[in-house]
């Protein structure tokens, strides 16, 4: 007993550097401003449609009516602006949580109208997470200020368990939806007959179809497909071993890797075959959890020093030396 | 461990005789629902006076995405159907473009389709039912002109 508990404790709370959570901050920070600010004239819209169709869930569950689109505008702005503080780490004991708070608001209320889009989800539990631990205690604005001269994106060379327990907690979030997801298809009406396939190959031929007839680009690939009953077997097995393989895959870095890498091709899949785009996961920034993600990020910062800070420090004339006149 | 206990906790709406999803905290019902080989849709209808039909974009009824505009549709067409109806005809008769400037009738169809069917290239659903329906009424070139 006592030997599970000590496994358990080594794996949940495992060092790791200061650099990944930093990375992951960086990441989620980019990937949210990036999905917030295209976005911006789309929620504006979505606000301002009747209140008939105002179905609140979440945090904003308890809205009786819509608020007033100037008020939702005013949220929006401020979660950019918490986005952009929470993206560079700056006064981020305040800025972290707030964001993940504002993020989790702005979104809720954009679900409310009438439709849950369920590829927002990670997304901002893994704000949440960030938000609330010490996600800039490296490369960030903060860090900088603790160490005068430094550059934002200086050397970190703290390490130890409070930066590794959120990146295992980001790790268990992001595959918990694929676990639920599969107990909802075994607890559906076809139960374990769902990996036969054709219960897929019908998901996907009416999401095609609704698209077809509501007027929206759509992927033709159910038309080479459709009759296609052993494909979508294999396709129903592969979705069914992701899904209910998740947590299994979770407790060896092999394992999680692999897992990674499957859901990642699943995702470009499901947009091959249906057009539907989970755009958090086929950026990779939910997968970049699992990764020793510090690593590209460190190369990164050493080809932007090196192309352009290093540059701006080299003179660009030939130092002539000047001879001393007495 | 609380967290990932919240976020687990929805699976028991699985069994639940009236199950609710919710946001970020889901049970994720999309694809366990059996379809048996066939769909229901409302959806938008235009004709031309050669007795054409076209399907209506999706984004002349609703703002946001295509899924969300489909059960936006869905409920306007039980409890406002004519107010939907007209909102699209006039969304259409804004158009200068073909197929919307040939069109001359809106239509709000509640349609079941056979996906083998569909598949095998008729668009016609098996059975449909017409909910509302509203001419598209344009202004004339003239009175364009007269405005300019």
């Amino acid at each position: 007993m006592k030997t599970l508990s000590q496994s358990i404790q080594r794996f949940w709370f495992s060092d790791a550097p200061a650099e990944r959570l930093a990375a992951l901050r960086i990441v989620v920070g980019l990937f949210s401003l990036g999905y917030l600010l295209p976005r911006l004239g789309m929620l504006m819209d979505i606000s301002r449609q009747g209140h008939e169709l105002f179905e609140p869930v979440g945090i904003v569950g308890w809205l009786e009516n819509p608020l007033p689109p100037m008020a939702f505008l005013l949220l929006v702005l401020t979660t950019l602006l918490a986005n952009l503080a929470f993206l560079l780490g700056w006064r981020f004991r305040l800025s972290g949580p707030l964001f993940g708070i504002l993020l989790l608001t702005t979104l809720c209320y954009r679900n409310s109208w009438s439709m849950i889009f369920h590829n927002d989800n990670i997304l901002v539990l893994h704000a949440l997470i960030l938000g609330l631990t010490p996600a800039a205690d490296a490369w960030s604005l903060d860090s900088r200020r603790k160490a005068p001269g430094s550059l934002l994106l200086g050397p970190a060379d703290g390490s130890g368990w409070q930066y590794g327990w959120p990146v295992r907690l980001m790790g268990a979030v992001a595959l918990a939806p694929y676990l639920l997801s599969g107990i909802a298809k075994l607890a559906g009406p076809m139960g374990l007959a769902w990996v036969s396939g054709h219960v897929m190959r019908d998901q996907i031929a009416v999401d095609t179809l609704r698209k077809i007839v509501l007027g929206t680009s759509s992927s033709d690939a159910i038309y080479t497909f459709y009759h296609q009953s052993g494909l979508f077997l294999v396709l129903g097995l592969t979705t069914m071993i992701v899904e209910l393989g998740a947590p299994v895959a979770f407790f060896h870095h092999k394992t999680r890797w692999a897992w990674a890498i499957l859901a990642f091709l699943m995702h470009w899949g499901i947009l091959f075959m249906m057009d539907i785009t989970f755009r958090y996961q086929l950026f990779g920034a939910m997968f970049a959890c699992f990764f020793p993600v510090e690593h590209p990020a460190r190369y990164l910062k050493s080809w932007l020093l090196d192309r352009y800070l290093n540059r701006l420090r080299r003179p660009d004339r030939p130092i002539v030396q000047v001879n001393q006149v007495s | 461990m609380a967290l990932l206990a919240l976020v687990t906790m929805p699976v028991i709406e699985n069994w639940k005789r009236k199950p609710k999803d919710s946001f970020p905290l889901s049970y994720y019902p999309m694809f366990s629902q059996n379809r048996d080989g066939r769909t229901t849709l409302t959806y938008i209808l235009g004709s031309d006076q050669a007795g054409n039909r076209h399907f209506i974009p999706y984004h002349r009824a609703g703002t946001g995405g295509m899924n969300q505009v489909r059960k936006i549709i869905r409920k306007q067409a039980e409890y406002d159907p004519t107010g939907l109806c007209q909102r699209v005809a006039k969304a259409v008769s804004r158009q200068n473009k073909a197929p919307d400037i040939r069109i001359d009738t809106v239509r709000i169809i509640r349609g079941e389709f056979i996906l083998d069917h569909f598949f095998a290239g008729n668009h016609v659903p098996e059975r449909s039912e017409e909910i509302c329906a509203c001419a598209v009424e344009r202004k004339s070139s003239h009175t364009q002109t007269d405005r300019l």
